[in-house]
């Protein structure tokens, strides 16, 4: 069956224009909740955008017949996505639909994989050498209830390695069958931010860290429809550094986190 | 709290829009544990649909 990555690529966008950051001022389950729900929004753009950018680099593995092996090695190459709602006439007619920019990057010195398929077995690994990856969005509303009230939301991110590495396998038969996955970044540094600015609440949130080896993995059991999956993520020699800033109805927090390896932190908050 | 109300019932009407795209679009076992993955993020969307009305009453 033919891959349409640009349907992926269009899935990817469309979640990362819907992303929204939500304080729940007051309310700790509220806001937790909300952010367990961003961070699998943040797993399946991923996913959408990894699988495009694999399916591209081997839909030449396509052709090749079972038993066969393919591997290559080329060029890297710069990759850009952007999403603009820009909904102008709604700004200015006071209506409350937000502006909405995001925009992404991703370049690669050199790309090199290897694939096999045969009856039981199809498995592949992808490898980027000095890989650079950049995103950021942007909402900007300016009326509330036909009321000038402006709000900013910022979020960039950042991460540069010398080494990325995606590994995917896929071992058994059709109803009985192991699925391994993993992700693995080598010498990476990386970098966030975001930004909230309103009324009620300004808040700003950055931090920068760096590990020697960083990755996560998952397998997963398929028994006659029954599935177990185990995952774990972690990372080795790490050192990260974040700052947090917080106001939001009479209440005021502020962290920092300084850790090398394991990490140590502070957090005062003050109500009144 | 309304505006998040409304925020989570537009994100539940996109991830049911994805449901059916990624059955047309990928290949069926994709398709599925995408789809499980996806129906898991809704209950989990639905569940603080739910919440948040409360706190808004």
């Amino acid at each position: 069956m033919p891959i349409d990555t640009a349907v992926y690529r269009r899935i990817a966008n469309g979640l990362a224009s819907r992303r929204k950051y939500a304080a729940f001022p007051g309310n700790l389950p509220l806001k937790k909740e909300h952010d367990r729900i961003q961070n699998t929004l943040d797993t399946y753009i991923d996913y959408f955008r990894k699988s495009a950018d694999a399916y591209e680099n081997t839909e030449n593995h396509l052709m090749y017949k079972s038993g066969q092996s393919f591997s290559y090695l080329k060029d890297g190459t710069f990759r850009f996505y952007h999403q603009e709602d820009w909904n102008a006439l709604a700004q200015l007619t006071k209506k409350e639909k937000n502006t909405h920019l995001s925009i992404g990057a991703e370049y690669s010195l050199k790309e090199a994989g290897a694939l096999y398929r045969d009856e039981l077995l199809d498995a592949g690994i992808q490898a980027h050498l000095g890989n650079v990856q950049a995103k950021g969005s942007c909402e900007l509303g300016l009326w509330k209830e036909e009321e000038f009230d402006p709000r900013l939301e910022l979020s960039l991110q950042a991460q540069a390695s010398l080494l990325s590495l995606q590994g995917q396998a896929k071992i058994g038969t059709k109803n009985m069958y192991l699925q391994a996955r993993g992700d693995v970044d080598v010498g990476s540094v990386y970098a966030q931010a975001t930004c909230i600015f309103n009324k009620e609440e300004q808040n700003l949130e950055a931090s920068i860290g760096a590990a020697a080896v960083q990755g996560e993995g998952s397998i997963a059991f398929h028994l006659f429809g029954a599935k177990v999956t185990v995952s774990a993520q972690g990372s080795l020699g790490s050192a990260e550094a974040s700052l947090t800033y917080r106001y939001a109805n009479k209440e005021w927090e502020f962290g920092s986190k300084l850790g090398f390896i394991a990490g140590l932190g502070f957090k005062i908050k003050v109500s009144y | 709290m309304m505006e998040m109300v409304a925020y989570y019932q537009a994100l539940s009407s996109y991830i049911t829009t994805i449901c059916s795209e990624v059955a047309s679009c990928c290949q069926a076992e994709e398709a599925i544990h995408l789809q499980n993955g996806l129906q898991a993020l809704q209950a989990q969307i639905q569940r603080q649909l739910m919440e948040v009305k409360l706190h808004a009453h």
